[in-house]
């Protein structure tokens, strides 16, 4: 049960789970309170400030990757019926 | 929601925005449409570099994995099953690919199989009076930020097995069950490391910031 608090704040728990986790803390003071203390526990994953930058174009020059591979192992087949290099993109 | 076999007449990147993950995948596998692989790259981008930028510690590598990541979507897609959730297979698929490239610089740390559970609850509350203590002068920036610093260190310091489960739940935002799916271990065991991780964070910066006041 414990875990699945964890779950809950963290919002890692399926609808099914959210659900049934949200009616036993609606009807039990303990869970509640319980929850809060586990909210405390939290604090140092808040404390990472991490933002992370992605690298500009990444995503267009790993396409390029994936497009050298396509051309190379199959000439004009892609992962299985792939339109010829040049069809689109 | 379109269906994933529609055939799109003027097929393009911004024509595909609205297809699921999953549609975007199948209609790679089955009809090799290369806007709906871009798409799909286009929306994890972002997402799946900063995962590989926190797995990996080292921006270089992440963006090579990244663009090795991708290259093996596009490798095993045949292999992909309709129906199976597209988000963690790309995660698995990154996962195994940032540990083979830490095999290969000799730089996964062991893991520790038998790590004990601890108190989690006890101590919190000294980090919580810290923050409701916060203010906005110059120190009290200063301390916030040596605080996050140690947070993000002490993130780095666990064990990979531990790690990875934070990484995934509390920074990628993954739901237990699919932590599971990438990681190929029971809900359980995704649930008690996530637990196991908060009380060494926890441990840790009790041990911390104790010792730091008693200097």
């Amino acid at each position: 049960m414990l875990e699945d608090l964890l779950g809950f704040l963290m919002g890692a728990l399926d609808e099914e789970e959210l659900e049934r986790l949200s009616r036993a803390l609606d009807e039990d003071v303990e869970l509640r309170r319980q929850v809060v203390v586990l909210r405390r526990a939290l604090l140092p994953l808040e404390l990472c400030d991490d933002r992370i930058e992605t690298p500009a174009d990444l995503a267009a020059r790993t396409w390029v990757v994936v497009r050298q591979s396509i051309v190379t192992v199959s000439g004009a087949m892609g992962p299985v019926n792939a339109p010829a290099p040049g069809g689109s993109g | 929601m379109k269906d994933a076999t529609q055939t799109l007449a003027a097929s393009g990147p911004s024509a595909l925005a609205d297809f699921s993950d999953e549609q975007l995948l199948l209609r790679y596998r089955d009809a090799g449409d290369q806007d709906a692989f871009r798409e799909l790259l286009h929306r994890y981008e972002r997402e799946l570099y900063s995962y590989l930028r926190r797995y990996l510690r080292d921006a270089s590598l992440a963006e090579e994995v990244f663009q090795s990541t991708f290259l093996r979507v596009h490798e095993k897609v045949r292999l992909y099953e309709e129906g199976r959730g597209v988000r963690p297979w790309l995660y698995s698929i990154a996962t195994h690919q940032a540990i083979d490239m830490l095999r290969k610089m000799g730089r996964r740390s062991a893991v520790s199989l038998n790590a004990e559970h601890g108190d989690m609850a006890a101590g919190g509350s000294t980090l919580l009076e810290l923050l409701q203590d916060e203010g906005r002068s110059p120190i009290a920036q200063l301390e916030l930020a040596e605080r996050s610093a140690w947070a993000r260190k002490a993130v780095d310091e666990l064990p990979d097995h531990l790690r990875e489960v934070v990484l995934l739940i509390y920074f990628q935002g993954l739901k237990f069950r699919e932590a599971a799916e990438v990681l190929s271990i029971p809900l359980g065991t995704v649930k008690s490391r996530m637990h196991l991780a908060l009380v060494r964070l926890n441990e840790a910066w009790n041990r911390s910031h104790r010792s730091a006041s008693e200097e």
